[in-house]
């Protein structure tokens, strides 16, 4: 298990190679002006435009500065924020336990709870909790998550007051311990609600899809043979054989997840990596935008290896058929 | 008779097909006394799995529309009782395919472990579970009980699978073609043990197969269906001896070894009627060497001797004394 492990760490690193290649390829095609950015939105001299692309390097041609990117990479060091002016690695250290709590709670809850819909679903097929959840899940999937997040804004936390707009403490707030906890699960509410909605329904729908499958093998007429009780057929014999495709969808939800808190942090100001993702690149930020997307593909590839490990322990068939 | 386990009577099951009702198993009444080892034997398609399924209520709900008739164990009617009850006491099955029927992800012995009655401690089960492995020749010391179903082989699968039926104490036990998946050395042992066991136990064991070798070795009593119906009973002596519908006759020429074996192809070819079109004619007149104008009705299963019926409206080799004893191998 260690030696797959370490065998998908290692094939991971060209494609985050890819990825900050991209990345500088993408900027370098973007339209604006970063040493305009740099110093503000006030004319300024020949000379100092000179001098700034001097400190920053920005007259090297694209693959020096790439090379020179990835050899500070490799020494742990992601570049300095022009705007922030810290090393980016700090920023991004800062900005992630938020996002993380923000993106972990909303894969655990699409996750078991689409799971537990979808079995509902395909236990009561083409009976109305059937109908009622494939409905759902049509709507959900036709619902941007920055627009629910508005919508979910101007009904709980305008009109009703139930939730705060935004941020994810409140304003001058010194709660500590429990207190600080419910504090910010009282915030983390409308956010995780906007991004898990899609989650939850394209994990909902692949479970449906699924539990049907294995209720319609010859191994469930064995559980019934044994004069089982439907819930605990459900649970012991379906939910478990049911669970690969589910757990593949999650591993690769987990992308669009992360993708999706980018604007989701946005609408609610939610102090994370996505916020900052934004912020700098409306700042021209480009080392922090290389960083930030670099770290989201390090979290998508990592999800990817928890997917395949999660096969294992799922599926003795796979265990004994992948190296050990 | 009193030591009759299970009885069947009249017993219909009626799904809806393709291009309308269906009546997978039409009319079938069998009996099954403890301690008897007892065949259903026919070609694919014939009814006999349908059959096995009817018995045990293991058919997908929603397509079945009705099952009619009477199905008794130990006096005690099943049809319309909570089968959940029935599966766990006085029925059980073995499927074809143990592979495709054992749950893929979960330990042999928690897979036994379930089918084992409410009745046993929680600190029993283990031994429960061993003993159930035993008694189908699986010794402790292989330890199947920690295995999954991918790590054993056909037979030792098979062999779980009985396990497992066994655990729940049934006292009918239907094979469904238990040994078509395995290798022939395999199958011999297998079916010896099956058969040790409903002997030793007492079990009614109902064999469904198409291989009359097995039949011939195993069974007491022998039931021939053919498209949903039961066309002959006889004990398997008298059956393979003078065989009365001239269905039976084909199936037996069939065998193996046998030399009108080419002949008796050429004979049966044609299909198996189409159960949603029927015309009330007698179902196999268009595969039947004997047909006449009688045929155009449907026969009815008439008793010709002593435990031995047949229907056929013809029945050719009544009163001809007709033995066919040189087709047994």
């Amino acid at each position: 298990m260690a030696r797959f492990v370490a065998v998908r760490l290692l094939a991971a690193i060209p494609v985050l190679l890819g990825v900050v290649l991209a990345l500088f390829l993408m900027i370098e095609l973007a339209p604006g002006d970063p040493i305009q950015a740099i110093v503000g939105d006030i004319p300024v001299s020949p000379e100092f435009r000179a001098q700034v692309a001097e400190k920053y390097r920005l007259d090297d041609s694209i693959w020096q500065r790439f090379m020179a990117y990835v050899g500070n990479l490799l020494q742990g060091d992601l570049g300095y924020s022009t705007a922030g002016r810290q090393p980016v690695s700090d920023l991004i250290w800062s900005r992630l336990p938020p996002t993380m709590l923000l993106v972990g709670t909303s894969l655990v809850l699409a996750a078991v709870l689409g799971t537990a819909f979808g079995m509902i679903a395909a236990s009561a097929k083409g009976r109305w909790p059937d109908g009622f959840i494939n409905t759902w899940v049509l709507v959900a999937f036709a619902t941007p998550g920055f627009w629910l997040g508005q919508l979910l804004i101007a009904l709980f936390a305008l009109r009703l007051g139930w939730f705060p707009t935004g941020g994810m403490r409140s304003i001058g707030s010194q709660e500590a311990g429990w207190a600080g906890i419910v504090e910010v699960a009282h915030h983390l509410v409308l956010p995780v609600v906007a991004l898990c909605s899609l989650e939850m329904a394209s994990v909902t729908r692949v479970a449906r899809a699924s539990s049907i499958e294995v209720l319609s093998q010859d191994q469930i007429t064995t559980a019934r043979l044994k004069g089982i009780s439907r819930p605990h057929i459900l649970r012991r014999h379906v939910l478990r054989n049911s669970l690969l495709p589910v757990v593949t969808v999650i591993g690769f939800r987990a992308g669009t997840a992360l993708a999706g808190t980018v604007l989701i942090e946005s609408v609610f100001s939610w102090p994370g990596m996505g916020l900052l993702l934004t912020d700098s690149i409306v700042r021209r930020d480009n080392q922090v935008i290389i960083g930030i997307v670099l770290m989201l593909a390090v979290m998508a590839v990592l999800m990817n290896i928890l997917t395949d490990i999660l096969y294992g322990i799922l599926d003795p068939r796979i265990r004994a058929g992948g190296s050990r | 008779m009193t030591d009759e386990l299970l009885e069947v009577d009249h017993l219909t099951m009626t799904f809806a097909g393709g291009a309308g009702e269906v009546r997978a198993v039409d009319d079938v009444s069998l009996r099954v006394r403890a301690g008897e080892c007892v065949g259903v034997v026919g070609e694919s398609g014939s009814g006999k799995s349908m059959l096995a399924r009817t018995l045990l209520q293991l058919l997908p709900p929603v397509d079945v529309l009705r099952c009619e008739g009477s199905i008794r164990l130990e006096g005690r009617e099943l049809l319309g009782s909570d089968y959940r009850s029935v599966r766990t006491d006085g029925l059980s099955m073995v499927f074809q395919e143990p592979l495709s029927y054992l749950n893929p992800t979960m330990r042999i012995g928690q897979q036994i472990a379930e089918g084992l009655p409410n009745d046993v401690a929680n600190r029993d089960r283990v031994s429960a579970v061993r003993a159930a492995l035993a008694q189908v020749e699986l010794p402790a010391s292989l330890e199947i009980e920690r295995r999954y179903p991918h790590e054993l082989s056909g037979g030792m699968r098979q062999r779980a699978m009985i396990a497992l039926a066994l655990a729940t104490r049934p006292r009918v036990l239907i094979a469904d073609e238990p040994t078509t998946a395995l290798d022939v050395t395999v199958q011999a042992q297998l079916l010896r043990t099956l058969y040790e066991l409903h002997r030793r136990k007492q079990m009614g064991l109902v064999i469904i197969t198409h291989d009359l070798g097995i039949v011939a070795n195993m069974c007491d009593r022998v039931y021939v269906m053919y498209a949903g119906q039961i066309v002959e009973e006889a004990e398997t002596l008298t059956l393979f001896d003078a065989p009365q519908h001239p269905y039976t006759k084909a199936l037996l020429d069939c065998r193996p070894g046998h030399t009108d074996r080419r002949e008796v192809n050429e004979r049966l070819r044609g299909p198996v009627p189409d159960l949603s079109a029927l015309d009330g004619a007698c179902r196999f007149r268009n595969r039947c060497e004997f047909a006449a104008t009688e045929c155009a009705t449907e026969p009815s299963l008439d008793r010709i001797g002593e435990a031995h019926a047949a229907r056929c409206g013809v029945l050719p080799f009544v009163g001809l004394g007709v033995k066919w004893g040189g087709s047994r191998s």
